[in-house]
């Protein structure tokens, strides 16, 4: 099997490869023939209408699901067949739709979750945790990456549901992804904390590879640089924002009749 | 702030209150020293199910193995205390190093069914076994060389006593230590959220299945201790009862703070003892309504409540001392 | 060869009678667990009381056997939905160690007050003389009581299919186990098939309870007793699913009685090793991971 190389032919292999993907449940094709490839630093956004086979697709890479063919790499490792924990070990890391967090522990202990995972400390069960200073510093500083250090010492669970979804990027960013899945990283944030959130988002470090998935243009537009649509499984087009914006093709196949005036709107 | 190390400045006055007794109650010393082993058990039992999450219904299996083992080795002629301790906590834990890895294949319901069905086996087991258990009559032929070679078990229980508190003293600061590292921390994260632990990259069946096995130790060395210390294993150390009693002292102290787990086993067994004299069955209506009243007052158990009393006295405080100009 | 097959028959028709009143207790329980994810570990106090009753019932009414049943089921099950309101209401949204907690409290309460009210032995009760004699099936002569147990029981499970297969609140019964929030979504009163549902299990343990009061002594500890076998049931047949539930009851009774039959000494511990073998090879039923 070779090795994915980028278009040009060099050396460097793609962050993120995705070949051939097929996943079928029963009778309905969730992802038919899916092919995706993320550079380094790249600003890939998965558009799609409801039902289109996105949140599967997160759920074929980062392994949740298992695909019935095609290959998946992160860099020049085949990782088609290895575990979601694996996988986040070779730096494919993923946030969730809804906020998964850990919510009896303080803001800081979940980044400190995150980040004694990363380095391998959580196997050491007898050194106090209090004595890996670096481990409280990092935490700290990885919460200032989104603006939250103010709410390290809070328990989760009573923190607002704004801030959450900036702690579940948190989380993701512990773990040094080089290939981070952001899975509607806006829903449900009320329009005074998107402006955080989106602003968090674009000072993420602009070497990690993010594919976001994401219902709003607006959000759309300031974020990527290339943009793929979904339909039923398919992948229908990849291209710059402003090409798939105009592409007529887009418009009728996921826009349908009635997304017209929905779509104006948002653009 | 880490909730476990609120409570530091009273543990020191807690041992020196649990040396004391000696002193104070020096008759009662069979009582406390049955109320130590069982601190231990519930700290162990506080360590699968209040920190890592593991709802077990079955920690009897551990303790037993524990009491067999040490009766076994002294009746093999290991007289030696303090080392049959360790060794039949290692066997309670080599035990669930067999079962752990499919026990903790499923969580919730399952693992409880799992649980209980496994302990009554192993009660069933016993029964059966009667040339190694004794059956009903239990064995009661447990000869000890005295602790260090120097201090002669009494009649009044006072090396008795002080033996098993050194190892709860020892088992509580280690489990002390397992839930203030970094493990213990991502233990709890397994509680809270396992499916997001995963996708940290954490081994989860790995921390669970160490976490078991460390709190299969503790429970080992708790059922080694009672039968040294009482000199008798009957087959009830195994029974359901057992693990049932365990379950209730440690939420009445409160699960995931290790520090119920003493309060509930102190509590708990001081109220058995008064009502020793009553028919068994009306044991029950106490046990049933403290279940009922710990699922009541929620979360925390009796060290939750303390809890609760003393940060409202400290905002009420805090508050006086702000309305004065 | 004679021999063999008197041993067979014999198993067969005790096994199977007594699977059948298993089947009659655990089968509220497979439900409610699909249904509500409530650990209820005070299910078999439900069956414990319906046997109280329906043998007070007897004895002081004079009540014939199969009328006291049914109407101790009548009871148990209204009675249950008082408790469904009081109790267990605020159980669906609580913990799971909430649950086992309280429900194992429940139960610990049920046993005191039976022994406070009823006194600590087994509660004597006879069975109608029509079902204690013996019946002629040709190759043996069997006590008529096993075989009648064994036609109710099929009579119930008919009855059973048809009210989960054939009729709307069935329906929507298994709509709500599949998928709670969807089934809430299309506009299924989701609360009151609860208790409806719960209602419907406790009566069903509780008539188990009273027609099986001859193979399962009722004792103030029968709570104790029997949970464990209705656990296994629970778990091998897997949560929710009610069609597996039968089977595996009729299964471990015959599995009971056989090891009791043919290994007199070894007996419940070879019956405990093959169900903990079974419960940790498939601990979310014999019939789970294939839906997923």
């Amino acid at each position: 099997m070779s090795e994915p190389m980028s278009e040009s032919g060099a050396s460097t292999p793609y962050a993120l490869t995705a070949r051939g993907l097929h996943k079928r449940f029963g009778g309905l094709t969730v992802a038919d023939n899916i092919h995706l490839s993320l550079p380094a630093g790249a600003r890939h956004a998965l558009i799609g209408p409801n039902g289109a086979g996105k949140t599967t697709l997160v759920g074929l890479l980062t392994g949740l699901l298992r695909i019935d063919s095609g290959q998946i790499w992160l860099g020049s490792t085949d990782v088609t067949r290895l575990s979601p924990q694996a996988r986040v070990k070779h730096g494919l890391v993923r946030t969730f739709q809804v906020n998964s967090l850990f919510p009896s522990l303080t803001v800081r202990q979940n980044v400190e979750l995150a980040l004694s995972e990363h380095a391998g400390t959580s196997r050491s069960m007898l050194r106090s945790i209090g004595s890996l200073t670096h481990l409280a510093e990092r935490a700290l500083a990885t919460l200032a990456q989104v603006g939250l250090e103010h709410e390290a010492g809070r328990r989760v669970s009573e923190l607002a549901y704004g801030p959450q979804r900036l702690l579940e990027i948190a989380l993701a960013l512990a773990l040094e992804p080089r290939v981070l899945l952001l899975d509607e990283p806006a829903a449900g944030v009320a329009s005074a904390d998107a402006e955080r959130m989106m602003s968090a988002i674009e000072r993420l470090p602009c070497d990690i590879a993010i594919l976001m998935i994401e219902h709003d243009m607006r959000i759309v537009r300031r974020f990527a640089q290339t943009v793929t649509v979904l339909v039923a499984g398919q992948v229908l087009a990849t291209d710059t924002p402003e090409a798939i914006m105009t592409s007529e093709a887009v418009r009728r196949v996921y826009l349908g009749s009635g997304g017209q005036a929905r779509y104006d709107h948002r653009s | 702030m880490n909730r476990l190390l609120q409570w530091p400045s009273l543990e020191a006055p807690f041992w020196v209150a649990a040396l004391a007794v000696v002193v104070i109650f020096p008759s009662d010393l069979s009582l406390a020293t049955a109320i130590a082993v069982m601190a231990l058990f519930a700290v162990s039992l506080d360590l699968a199910l209040g920190i890592a999450g593991i709802l077990t219904l079955g920690h009897a299996l551990y303790f037993g193995a524990g009491a067999y083992a040490a009766a076994a080795l002294a009746t093999l002629g290991w007289a030696e205390p303090v080392s049959g301790v360790v060794l039949a906590g290692i066997a309670a834990a080599l035990l669930a190093g067999v079962a752990g890895p499919f026990i903790l294949r499923s969580r919730g319901l399952p693992l409880i069914m799992v649980t209980l069905v496994l302990g009554l086996f192993a009660f069933e087991l016993a029964n059966k076994a009667s040339d190694f258990t004794g059956g009903d009559n239990g064995l009661s032929d447990i000869v000890l060389a005295p602790v260090l070679g120097v201090f002669h078990w009494s009649v009044y229980a006072r090396v008795e006593y002080l033996y098993v508190l050194a190892f709860l003293f020892v088992g509580f600061q280690g489990a002390k230590r397992i839930v203030g590292s970094s493990f213990g921390l991502a233990l709890r994260g397994i509680r809270d959220n396992p499916v997001r632990m995963a996708y940290l990259g954490a081994p989860v069946q790995s921390h669970l299945l160490r976490a078991y096995l460390s709190s299969a130790l503790l429970a080992g060395v708790a059922g080694a201790l009672s039968a040294q210390t009482t000199r008798f294993v009957g087959t009830d150390v195994l029974s359901i009862n057992t693990s049932i009693d365990v379950l209730v002292m440690l939420v009445l102290g409160g699960t995931g703070s290790l520090y119920g787990a003493l309060v509930g086993a102190i509590v708990y067994m001081l109220v058995h003892h008064l009502a020793a004299e009553w028919n068994p069955y009306h044991w029950m209506f106490i046990i049933g309504a403290l279940l009922v009243f710990v699922v009541r007052i929620g979360e925390g158990g009796l060290v939750g409540i303390a809890r609760r009393i003393t940060e409202r006295s400290r905002q009420t405080i805090g508050r006086r001392a702000k309305g004065r100009p | 060869m004679e021999p063999f097959f008197a041993g067979a028959s014999f198993i067969a028709l005790y096994g199977i009678s007594y699977g059948i009143v298993l089947f009659m207790l655990s089968v509220g329980l497979v439900l409610t667990l699909g249904l509500m994810r409530v650990v209820n570990l005070a299910h078999a106090a439900f069956a414990a009381i319906g046997g109280y009753v329906a043998v007070g019932l007897m004895n002081t009414l004079g009540m014939p056997f199969v009328a006291a049943a049914l109407a101790s089921a009548l009871l148990v099950g209204v009675g249950s939905l008082l408790i469904e309101r009081l109790v267990y209401t605020s159980l669906y949204q609580a913990s799971e160690l909430d649950q086992v907690l309280m429900t194992i409290g429940l139960m610990f309460l049920t046993t005191a007050s039976l022994n406070l009210v009823f006194g600590p032995d087994v509660v004597p009760a006879r069975l109608p003389a029509w079902l204690m004699q013996g019946l002629d099936l040709g190759f043996r002569k069997v006590q008529t009581y096993r075989v009648f147990v064994i036609a109710l029981g099929l009579a119930l499970i008919t009855l059973l299919w048809l009210l989960f297969e054939r009729t709307q609140f069935g329906a929507r019964l298994r709509a709500a186990v599949d998928n709670r929030s969807m089934a809430a979504a299309t506009g299924i009163d989701v609360r009151r098939l609860y208790s409806l549902a719960f209602a419907l299990g406790s009566a069903l343990a509780a008539f188990g309870g009273a027609i099986g009061f001859a193979m399962l002594p009722l004792e103030p500890l029968y709570p104790f007793k029997y949970l464990t076998l209705m656990l296994i049931v629970v778990s091998l047949a897997g949560m929710g699913n009610l069609r597996a539930s039968a089977g595996v009851a009729v299964l471990v009774g015959v599995v009971d009685t056989a090891a009791r039959y043919l290994l007199p000494v070894a007996g419940a511990f070879v019956v405990y090793g093959v169900f903990v073998v079974l419960t940790l090879w498939r601990p979310n039923g014999l019939f789970a991971g294939r839906v997923r």
